[in-house]
Formats: C-alpha cells, sequence, structure tokens
C-alpha cells in the first residue's frame, strides 16, 4: 500500500512540474514519436492495407485502405456487389463512385490530386518533419472537447497546413484539422483520433478515424510491410 | 489512522477532481437560431485586396465572421474572445495577417466595451491578444501600406469614466510594443487615424472627447481636435484653418487615396458641417451638405472615397449618401431592389473593382455592385442584438418571442421543417425591439414594444396592433420610460401583466385596462433627469438616456401578490400584497459592497422558495466593470454574493433552473456562466456558445426543457435539453461511466417532416432534435479503447449496434428505432437503399448496452407507441412491421436465388470455356444463358446511370418495403395484396430456379465431376448477413469520394 501511495504521488508531482514547463513544439515531437512507438520503429513501415468499415449511425460499409509509402493509396468500399475507390498517387488521382452515378473511373483535378498527396505519408508527417521539408509551429495548449493538448501547426513542404492536437496527458494525436477545398469553398476538416492499438513492429496505429465531414471509419485490422500489386493503384 | 487519514484525504483530492464545467455536458450544444433576415449591428468590414472574395466582418456584439465566397455565407472565427469589435485592419502585404481591436466605438447608450487588440497570422484561426488591455474602445487600425511592421491604432477610450489609456497608439514592430503618441487628457481619446499612402510618414488624427452617464450623454468638449504629423507621429500640428470655432465634437474624416492632399471631413461642433481641403489639411474650407452627409455625428463616423476616383465620395449614414464631385453635392442610394437598413457604421470597396461595396449598418451588410446605387442584403450573418427572449406554449414546438436593438420585435418556431431559415423570422412590432412576450393565455396575442414604453397588443394572426401604453393621470408626474420599458407575464398567474414606468401597472384584462399599484418606485433624484439637455454639441436624447425608471419586475412564482421590482438607479423593492406596500430592501444589498447607484438588471424569485431571491445589478454607466449577482434568503434584508474567478463582464440576468434549485444561469457583458451547486462555484458555459457572448436574457422552455438565450449579438441561442444540467450532480460525474436515465421513445420517424427543397441561402437555425439521444457521460475520454452502443430486444437479441462518441462529458447517440436492414440481391449495375432500411421497432422494453473498451453497462428503457399519432393504432403498427418483415426474409430469399444463380452461372461459364466436351460446352453454355434470362427478370443488369429506371422484382419488393418502414398509418389494401404478390411470385422464382438448377444437375453433375467441376452450393438460410441501415449511404459514399 505504501508503496502504491509513493508512485502515486510521484505521479502527481512529477505531473506538477512536467506542467509548469512551457513545451517547445520539439520536445512535443519528440514525446509523441516516442509513444508512438519511436522513429527506429515507424521508418520500419512501407506499407500498410487497413480493413474495416465506414459506420455512420451502425451502417456500416465496409472500405479497405491500401498505402505504399511515398508512393501510392487507395481507398475502396463495396456496397451492394459495386465497389467504389479512389487512388492518390504521386503522379496521378482517380474517382470511382458507382453510388454517384458514374460508370467509369473519373480523373482528379491536379489541386484536388495536390491536395491529397499527404496521404501518401503513412509513417508519420512529424517523424523527420524538418528533413521532410515541414515546419512546426508550437501554438500553446487547447482544449479538445474537454481534454487539455497541445496545439501544434504543422506546415508541409507542399504549403499544406494542419492543425494537430496531442493530448499532455499520453502524447497521443487525438485530432487534426486542416482547410480543405471543396467545389471552390473552404472548409474545416477535422480528424479524431481513438482506438490505439500496437500495429506490426509495435507502431501504435489509431484504429477509430471520425471525420467531420466524411464520418466514421472504424479499423478491424492492419497489416505492414506486405507486397501490394500495383495494378491497385491503376483505375 | 494517520494513514487513514492521508488516503481518505487523496482519495477526496483525486475525486474532486471530477469538477462540473462545461465540458462535463459534452455535446448538450447551443444552436443559433439567427435570424440572418434581420441581422445586427456591423462595426468593421474589411476585404482582402488580393482576393477580394475574402470578406471579414466585425460586429457589435458577435465578434467577427468571415467569408470566403463574397458573403454567399459567412463563419465566426472569433468565438473565444471579445465579442464586440472597433476595428479590424489587415496586413494587404500579407493578407494572412489581420488585427482585431476589441470594442465597438459607435457610442450609443447600448455600446459593449472591448478588451484589448488581437491579432491573427493565418487568417483568423488563431488569434493573439497583444496588448492595449484598457483601451475598453478602439475605433480604428491603420497598418502603412509599405512597412507593415507600422501600425496605429486609435483609442477613444473608456466612455463611461476617465483615463490615461486613450490617444493614438503606435506599434513599429508589427504589435509585440507600443507607444502613445497623440494623447490630449484624460476625457478626449482618439477616434479616428488615416495614412496618406503615397508618404506613410504623413498621418490625421482627429481626437474626440466624449462621455456618458446613466442619464446623459455628451459628445464634444476642448479635448476634441483635428491634427496632422508628417513624421510618423513624432510631433503633432493641430489643424484649424478654415474649420470652425472649437468645442469640437466627433470628427469623421478621410483622404482620397488616388489623390491624397484631398481631404473631406465632418466636424461636429455648434454648427456642424462638412469640410474640404485641397492641401492636406492645411486649410479648409466649409461647404453646404445635405442632413444626412452631417447627421448625428457620433453615430455615424465613415466617409470614403473611391481608391481610384477622388471625385466619388460616400458618407454612409443614416442613409447611404454619394458624391460624383469631390462632396460638393449629394445623391442618396435608391431603394430599388429593396430596403437598405438606416444607421452605417463599416464601408469596404473592393479596390480592384470598385463598382463593388459592402457597407456594414444597424441592421447587417449589404453589398452594392453599382457604387452605392443600389444595394443586396448578405442573409447569412445572425448577429442580432436581442434584449430578451420569450417562449409560448405551442406544439409540438413552441415559439421563440424577442426584441432586437434597432431592429423590432421578432417570433419564429424553435424547430421547422427542414431547420428554422430567415423565412420563418416575422416581424410584429417597429422601432428598436426589447420585451416581446407572449400571452401564454391566449395564443394568438403577443406584447411588444419600441423604445421609451411605446407598447402594443399584437395579434398574431393578423399583425394588428392595439396600443396598450399606460397613460399618464391626474396628480402623476410625467411617466419616465425606460428605454427597455418592462413588459412582463405574471410568473405565478399569467393573466397579470405588468408595465413600469417610474410607477408599477398591473391589467389583467390584456393590457386593455391599467391598475397603478406602486408609488414612485425610482430615488427620483431631479439631477439624473434633465434628458433633454443630453447630446452635446448636438442634441440627442431618443428616449436612451431616461433615467430614474423601473428596469425589472417579478411576480414570484409561488405568489402572485408577492411582486419585485428593480430600477435602474439602484431601488429593489417588493410588495406581498399586490402592490398596496412596498419595502425598499436596496440598502442591504447595497451593504455588501455594490455601489447603491447600481443599476438593477434582473430579479428572480425563487420558484422552490418563496423568501428567496436572486438579483444581478450593474455599474458599467460609472466605469464598473465587475459582475454582481447575490441571492437572499429572507426577502432582502440580508444578500450573499456570489463570486468566481470566472466571471467576467457585467451583469445582466441570473435564472434559476424549474427543476433543480442548485442550478443557476448567469448571463453577462461577457459570457454565459452556470452553477450545479447553489452558486458557490460556477463555470462558464463554452457548449457552442460563444464563450464571451454578450448574454441578457436567459429563459427555461418548461416543455422542452430548452435554455433559450437572448444575446446581444449572435442572436437567439438555445441549448436543446439541460435535462443533463440537472442529473450529472458533481457525486454523479465522479463515476467514470453513466447512462442517463432514457425516457420512453414514442415509435415513429420523427415530429416534423422535411423541407422539399433547401433554403436557398440565408442562415438556418436548425432544430431541435426529432429522436431522444442515448446519453452517456464518460469521465474521460476514451483514446486507448472502443466505444460501442448496442440496443438489445427485451429477449436480449442485438437489434442495432451504434459506434458511441468517446468525449470527455456528456455524449448523445440517436437510435432511430430500427434494426439493421436485409441482405438484398448482389450482381446488379445498380444500387438497391433496401439494404439499409428496416421497419420501426414494435414498442416494448428494449435495452441499452454500453461497452467502453470492453466494460459493459446497461440499462433498459421503453419503445411506446405514438399517442399523438391519431393515424396509426397498436394493431396497424403490428401490420406495418409484420408485413415490412416479410418483404425483409422476401428480399433475403432472393439474394440467395441471385447469388445461387450466380455462383452456377460462374462455373458454368468456366465449363463452357474449359471442358473438353463440345457437348459439354454447349449445354453449360445454353444453361448460362437460361440462368442470365431468369436473372434478368430478378435485379437491373444492364442500368449504369442512377437516373435510369430499371426495374425487376427486386425493385417491387423495394417499393412495397421501404414504403412500410417509413409508413405511419395503417398498411393499405393495395400494400397488403402486394405483399402477398411478391411473395408468390418469390415462390415461383424460387421454383424457376430450383427446376433449372436441378435440371443442371441431372444434366451435368455426373459430367462435370468427372471433370473436376464442382456446382455446390449453400442451401438459403433465413438470417441476415447484417448489413447496416441507412437510406443516406448513397449521400454519404458520394460525399466520401468528392470530399477525399
Amino acid at each position: 500500500m505504501k508503496l502504491k501511495l509513493l508512485f502515486l504521488s510521484a505521479a502527481l508531482s512529477v505531473a506538477a512540474i512536467s506542467y509548469s514547463f512551457a513545451q517547445t513544439a520539439d520536445e512535443v515531437v519528440a514525446k509523441y514519436i516516442q509513444a508512438k512507438g519511436g522513429a527506429d520503429k515507424i521508418r520500419t513501415l512501407t506499407s500498410t492495407i487497413m480493413t474495416g468499415d465506414i459506420n455512420q449511425g451502425g451502417m456500416k460499409i465496409p472500405v479497405t485502405m491500401y498505402a505504399v509509402q511515398n508512393k501510392a493509396f487507395r481507398v475502396e468500399f463495396t456496397f451492394n456487389g459495386l465497389t467504389g475507390y479512389q487512388i492518390i498517387t504521386d503522379t496521378s488521382g482517380w474517382n470511382f463512385n458507382p453510388f454517384a452515378g458514374q460508370s467509369k473511373p473519373e480523373r482528379m483535378t491536379s489541386d484536388d490530386i495536390k491536395s491529397s498527396q499527404d496521404q501518401l505519408e503513412l509513417q508519420d508527417d512529424l517523424l523527420d518533419y524538418a528533413a521532410k521539408g515541414s515546419t512546426v509551429e508550437m501554438l500553446g495548449k487547447d482544449d479538445v472537447e474537454g481534454t487539455e493538448c497541445y496545439k501544434l501547426k504543422l506546415t508541409l513542404k507542399s504549403a499544406k497546413e494542419k492543425t494537430l492536437f496531442i493530448s499532455t496527458a499520453d502524447n497521443m494525436l487525438i485530432k487534426t484539422s486542416e482547410k480543405i477545398t471543396a467545389n471552390g469553398q473552404e472548409m474545416e476538416s477535422s480528424t479524431f483520433l481513438s482506438n490505439y492499438k500496437p500495429v506490426g513492429p509495435g507502431v501504435m496505429m489509431a484504429f477509430s478515424i471520425t471525420n467531420n465531414l466524411q464520418g466514421q471509419v472504424d479499423i478491424t485490422n492492419i497489416e505492414v510491410n506486405k507486397d501490394i500489386d500495383a495494378a491497385k493503384f491503376k483505375p | 489512522m494517520k494513514k487513514l487519514c492521508f488516503l481518505l484525504a487523496l482519495g477526496f483530492y483525486l475525486t474532486s477532481n471530477a469538477q462540473i464545467n462545461s465540458y462535463t455536458f459534452g455535446m448538450m450544444e447551443a444552436r443559433n437560431m439567427g435570424p440572418g433576415t434581420m441581422s445586427g449591428r456591423i462595426s468593421a468590414i474589411q476585404g482582402v485586396n488580393s482576393e477580394p472574395r475574402i470578406i471579414y466582418v466585425g460586429t457589435a456584439g458577435g465578434g467577427i465572421w468571415k467569408s470566403t465566397n463574397a458573403g454567399a455565407s459567412f463563419k465566426p472565427i472569433f468565438d473565444k474572445y471579445c465579442q464586440s469589435i472597433g476595428a479590424i485592419a489587415i496586413d494587404q502585404k500579407n493578407p494572412k495577417i489581420i488585427y482585431a481591436g476589441t470594442g465597438e466605438s459607435n457610442m450609443r447608450n447600448s455600446v459593449s466595451v472591448g478588451d484589448g487588440l488581437y491579432k491573427s497570422t493565418d487568417a483568423g484561426d488563431n488569434w493573439t491578444k497583444i496588448g492595449l488591455d484598457s483601451s475598453e474602445h478602439i475605433a480604428r487600425i491603420a497598418i502603412d501600406p509599405i512597412n507593415s511592421n507600422t501600425i496605429y491604432v486609435a483609442v477613444p477610450g473608456p466612455l463611461w469614466s476617465d483615463s490615461k489609456n486613450r490617444g493614438l497608439y503606435k506599434s513599429t514592430d508589427a504589435g509585440k510594443t507600443w507607444e502613445k503618441i497623440l494623447y490630449v487628457d484624460e476625457k478626449a481619446g482618439c477616434a479616428e487615424v488615416v495614412i496618406d499612402p503615397s508618404n506613410p510618414n504623413t498621418i490625421y488624427a482627429s481626437t474626440w472627447e466624449c462621455r456618458r452617464l446613466p442619464y446623459a450623454f455628451n459628445s464634444g468638449g476642448q479635448g476634441s481636435g483635428m491634427y496632422k504629423s508628417i513624421d510618423g507621429g513624432k510631433t503633432w500640428k493641430e489643424l484649424t484653418n478654415g474649420l470652425p470655432a472649437k468645442p469640437f465634437g466627433r470628427i469623421a474624416f478621410n483622404l482620397a487615396p488616388s489623390s491624397p492632399q484631398n481631404l473631406l471631413a465632418i466636424v461636429e461642433s455648434k454648427s456642424t458641417g462638412l469640410y474640404i481641403s485641397s492641401d492636406g489639411g492645411e486649410t479648409w474650407k466649409s461647404q453646404s451638405a445635405i442632413l444626412n452627409v452631417i447627421a448625428r455625428p457620433f453615430y455615424f463616423s465613415v466617409i470614403a472615397m473611391d481608391p481610384k476616383d477622388p471625385k466619388r465620395v460616400y458618407r454612409p449614414a443614416y442613409e447611404f449618401s454619394y458624391s460624383d464631385d469631390g462632396g460638393y453635392s449629394f445623391a442618396t442610394a435608391s431603394s430599388e431592389g429593396g430596403w437598405i437598413h438606416s444607421d452605417m457604421h463599416a464601408l469596404w470597396i473592393n479596390p480592384s473593382n470598385t463598382n463593388q461595396m459592402y457597407v456594414g449598418t444597424d441592421g447587417g451588410v449589404y453589398m452594392s455592385l453599382d457604387k452605392g446605387a443600389t444595394w443586396m442584403f448578405l442573409q447569412g450573418l445572425p448577429v442580432g442584438q436581442f434584449y430578451h427572449v420569450r417562449a409560448d406554449n405551442q406544439k409540438p414546438y413552441y415559439r421563440v418571442y424577442g426584441g432586437l436593438q434597432d431592429n423590432g420585435s421578432w417570433v419564429a418556431p424553435s424547430s421547422y421543417p427542414g431547420g428554422v431559415t430567415n423565412a420563418e423570422w416575422k416581424s410584429i412590432y417597429g422601432g428598436d425591439g426589447f420585451w416581446t412576450v407572449p400571452d401564454l393565455t391566449d395564443p394568438d396575442i403577443a406584447y411588444a414594444e419600441a423604445q421609451g414604453g411605446n407598447a402594443g397588443r399584437v395579434q398574431l394572426s393578423t399583425f394588428k396592433t392595439t396600443d396598450i401604453q399606460p397613460k399618464q393621470s391626474e396628480g402623476e408626474e410625467k411617466l419616465r420610460w425606460n428605454w427597455n420599458t418592462p413588459i412582463v407575464l405574471g410568473a405565478s398567474n399569467p393573466h397579470n401583466l405588468y408595465m413600469a414606468a417610474q410607477y408599477l401597472y398591473k391589467s389583467t384584462d390584456q393590457g386593455r385596462n391599467w391598475s397603478r399599484i406602486s408609488p414612485d418606485l425610482t430615488t427620483n433624484d431631479k439631477n439624473k433627469q434633465k434628458q433633454e439637455e443630453s447630446g452635446g454639441l448636438s442634441a440627442d436624447n431618443t428616449s436612451a438616456e431616461n433615467h430614474c425608471t423601473i428596469f425589472t419586475v417579478a411576480e414570484s412564482p409561488v405568489d402572485e401578490n408577492t411582486i419585485w421590482v428593480g430600477t435602474d438607479d439602484g431601488n429593489i423593492q417588493y410588495t406581498t400584497d399586490a402592490g398596496k406596500t412596498w419595502a425598499n430592501v436596496s440598502a442591504n444589498l447595497a451593504s455588501t459592497g455594490i455601489a447603491a447607484q447600481s443599476w438593477v438588471s434582473s430579479i428572480e424569485p425563487s420558484r422552490f422558495d418563496k423568501s428567496t431571491v436572486y438579483v444581478t445589478v450593474e455599474n458599467h454607466m460609472y466605469g464598473d466593470m465587475n459582475t454582481y449577482a447575490a441571492v437572499s434568503h429572507d426577502m432582502g434584508k440580508t444578500w450573499t454574493r456570489f463570486t468566481s474567478s470566472d466571471f467576467t463582464g457585467f451583469a445582466h440576468k441570473i435564472k434559476e433552473d424549474i427543476v433543480n434549485k442548485n442550478l443557476l444561469f448567469l448571463g453577462t457583458e461577457m459570457g454565459l456562466f452556470a452553477s450545479v451547486d447553489a452558486g458557490a462555484t460556477w463555470f462558464r458555459m463554452k457548449n457552442n456558445i460563444p464563450w464571451y457572448a454578450l448574454v441578457r436574457d436567459i429563459q427555461i422552455e418548461p416543455g422542452s426543457n430548452d435554455l433559450l438565450l437572448a444575446t446581444h449579438g449572435r442572436g437567439i441561442l438555445i441549448v436543446d435539453n439541460i435535462k443533463p444540467m440537472r442529473q450529472l450532480t458533481p457525486e454523479v460525474a465522479r463515476q467514470d461511466v453513466v447512462i442517463l436515465p432514457q425516457p420512453d421513445m414514442p415509435v415513429r420517424n420523427g415530429i416534423l417532416g422535411g423541407a422539399s427543397f433547401p433554403p436557398q441561402g440565408g442562415w438556418v437555425g436548425g432544430n431541435a432534435p426529432d429522436l431522444a439521444p442515448i446519453q452517456y457521460y464518460l469521465k474521460d475520454r476514451v483514446v486507448s479503447g472502443d466505444v460501442k452502443v448496442d440496443i438489445l430486444d427485451k429477449d436480449g437479441k442485438l437489434i442495432k449496434s451504434l459506434p458511441g462518441g468517446k468525449r470527455k462529458g456528456l455524449n448523445k447517440v440517436y437510435w432511430d428505432m430500427r434494426g439493421n436492414g436485409p441482405k438484398t440481391a448482389t450482381g446488379s449495375t445498380k444500387p438497391d437503399q433496401s439494404g439499409f432500411v428496416a421497419p420501426l421497432a414494435l414498442p416494448g422494453t428494449y435495452s441499452i448496452k454500453l461497452n467502453i473498451s470492453g466494460k459493459e453497462y446497461t440499462q433498459s428503457f421503453n419503445l411506446i407507441h405514438d399517442d399523438s399519432n391519431k393515424d396509426l393504432t397498436v394493431q396497424a403498427q403490428k401490420d406495418l412491421y409484420d408485413n415490412a418483415m416479410k418483404l425483409f426474409a422476401a428480399h433475403e430469399q432472393l439474394a440467395h436465388i441471385v447469388d445461387t444463380i450466380m455462383a452456377t452461372q460462374k462455373v458454368l461459364k468456366e465449363v463452357a470455356e474449359k471442358s473438353k466436351d463440345a457437348k459439354t460446352k454447349k449445354l453449360a453454355a445454353d444453361y448460362d444463358k437460361k440462368l442470365e434470362d431468369l436473372r434478368f427478370t430478378l435485379i437491373p443488369t444492364k442500368t449504369t446511370s442512377i437516373f435510369a429506371d430499371e426495374r425487376r422484382l427486386r425493385e417491387e419488393i423495394s417499393e412495397t418495403y421501404v414504403g412500410l418502414c417509413y409508413k405511419e398509418s395503417a398498411p393499405s389494401n393495395l400494400e397488403l395484396q402486394n405483399v402477398q404478390r411478391l411473395q408468390q411470385k418469390l415462390s415461383e422464382t424460387e421454383k424457376k430456379k430450383n427446376d433449372l438448377i436441378s435440371e443442371i444437375n441431372t444434366k451435368l453433375k455426373t459430367k462435370l465431376a468427372k471433370e473436376g467441376f464442382n456446382l455446390a452450393y449453400n442451401e438459403f438460410k433465413n438470417e441476415s448477413y447484417g448489413a447496416g441501415s441507412n437510406a443516406q449511404v448513397g449521400l454519404l459514399l458520394r460525399r466520401t469520394l468528392q470530399l477525399k
């Protein structure tokens, strides 16, 4: 009992000390990368296949996402025997949505491709961010629905900006937000991440991803570093 | 023992950590009802020169709004900060840099106060306060067009007190440090600054001496003047040559950007006039001008010249005037195309297309495409300035009533099919609006008023009005009506209608006749009653300065003979005998350290205890911005003040909950606060409410338990159903997980239908949720696990599994009272919606199983028959369900038939291709064709467009199935026939398929077995494959793709 108490009060005082110092962006990033599993493990990821469901109010649509680091990304979903998909590569992008009446894949606009290409980063935007040409600015602390977070502004090499919210309690990324342009209008796209589980070599990944515009995706399985047929990334 | 104490203390420390605050109520969030049809006062407009579709609008009490589409829609971008905006400036060299000065400088009686200067470096996403914290009012921010690190800020400073924090401030390091470069004295601040764009060291500034008291206003004094500097503000010269004799009041001036030696100034003085200079202000000439150009100088402070044409002059004031000859003559904007609201305070002209401009008025923003001749109203800015809010008792949704600063009295339903749009708001009375009170005993009647007690009874069916204002009687002093005169219905007896001047009046016949039931209840201080002398250099008394009046009237909810009255000059008086005798208890409150003169802004007699009363008072008109709220439990003999380090802003309203006496709300000039422990501790409510909202009035509608807020700058806010605030007491919130009691839910699609067409622009105020949400509380956010909400029937069978929210505090999950849809036939080129549709569940007992990272919590609840629906009996509901389920089964049977056909076809195709026996090949191809012919009758196989109608058996089943699933009346005779016919057709199909398959088996199985082909297939099993349920799938998938 005594030991437990000591541990508790030690934990409390450590917490008190760490809160009393302002954190730099790099310190927060370092803690985050560590909490995610560490840079070495994250760097081993070269491809992922995530399977799960788009889940909106209990309505489930099976979805699979394929990603090859810095090369290609594909999301496909199946309903009623029909499959739609989106492909983003380092050079092109395609949409095929039979549910929206499309009978063949349609090429994405170059603006849309450009703004979607950050999805080709499957390891982590914050890992070695400076080497990737990105910058990170500390915006202080903010509440995400009542949970205290560090607020970072990440500016990618492409000039795309994202605001990242990292929980001060466990250094996990719980929210990202960015401005997207859809049909000429700027919109705030916010993604909440939760249900973190270790994957592959022990990298923590969110199995529940909820976006304010696109709904919730529940991941059931993530395979890493599997060969993915190149045909998957062609329309 | 010692150890134990320590443990207990530690335990207490840990558990009491679960402090109640706005996050405790997580998803309980406000919706902004608008209206957008009547907006509010606009104090600043700025656009991005290089990208003029981007517009920033600063408002008197609703923060900053940004449009990225030239005004088609707006979003608020300043919701965590002071809502009163005085000035906005964009660094046009780097338009992501925005400065915002808080504290509007249109110095009317109801003007709010600011708390300093803010800066954003990311186009308004994030803001940092950068100084001038005590400025209270900021009139202008000017950025050096060449070196944008140099910024000038004109600070008129405090309106209600002397202050050294006035004058013109300059920063040369983009706002990091500030220097005061022009200062007159503690009474006169700086009201305008303009930089010569051709030589940014040349600065013009006007100073302004201006002061308000609660009962008087003075614009003018020796401190007002016109100044020029040619060295960036190091030294100043006062400009006088050709200007009238001092004293001056406010000076509005500007220069022509394309010819900056040309200046125009409207100088308030004993003979207010327009002055023109063509030599950089060295000499001025008086110029005759129409009344609009020189009207109300304290309130209309904008004059502007076209960025390219120095002769084109604009004067937005009472009306919109423009000149084509440099200000020698003016014309006034036409009302062709629509009335433009009077009282204008902001103008932005697009420099790359000077035909286009935006003007900010007391009623919102307008855009012109013809240099100000005609205007279009922008309908998406819900920044109306309400004084009060009331609700009636209409069903199924109550109506909301309120009065707007400068914009009359309005009524709207609290929910409406498709959401409450601008079109649902109806104007029922003119002038400035204040109290707008529905008669709870007569749904066709409301009472409304314009400034100064001009009140009427409004017939809501016709909007006809009848004057009801009490009139002066023999032996009475002239009646003194507050700007915002109380009109109040009895909280105990709603047949009692009260109005008050310095006397209290009561009517029991809808205002037809009145009894005066009090003597003068004010201090009747004659020194505070000289309004006719008010205004300063320009007479300005519009009843806004009326004083020594009754401001607050409240009948006790538990005794109609007990009435409380509060005055604007500090009196709190009550009667317990319906007005025969009165007791003044204000000295008792003052003895707690509140100035005796303080304005009594609200009185709230308790509904739980006759001797308990809550008050708010405020003293901001004497320069004291503190938050004063108190309670007395002995009829005002002794008072306990409420205090909190969270409090900001002077207090307008305190409200006791109607169920939980420990739950209190406090509205101030800077925020809404709540207490769940009878006022011991308070927290700021942030639940989609601007953190510093100007909350003038608070109501709780008893039928819905909705919290209604009258904000002075963000319209009406409604927090739907605040029951969780009663349920999540500090004790309850100490638990990790709590499912809140689930009310009985009537089985139905919802209460309202949908709108046939979406709104064509404008603000949409949303609706109350049509279904009761499943609500649960999480002490902490769930980051590492999953949350699922399962609905089980009484036998424990899973009906539906819903994803659960994971946020800290209250989570809401909506169940549409349906299970999962059937598995429908696949292989079509066209999707079918039935897979996402299931019939409404039948009334009965169900349970919620909440799974938080593997730990389960359960609670049962009831679905009940919707007795309000006279078209649906209990039996009819069962018939709907049973027949829908027959077709549910039919869909799954058809799905299996099609699966079987296609599995068989797959093998036959392979055989036709690979078999070594020509006869077998032929047979296989023939049977494949026969199966395809059958399949063709079952599902669409050709359609490639969602707009084409290909109707097969699957579509026939869907048509009747989906209809039954959404129907809220008994199935029709034809629907019942159809169910039978479709079942029949399906059995025939089943037989055809079976016959064909057995024929294939007979003819081919042995042959194929020899060649190694397998024709085996699954027998049909009557169970769902477990697809989801929601007809929205198509939309979702479309969104998923397009928005990626």
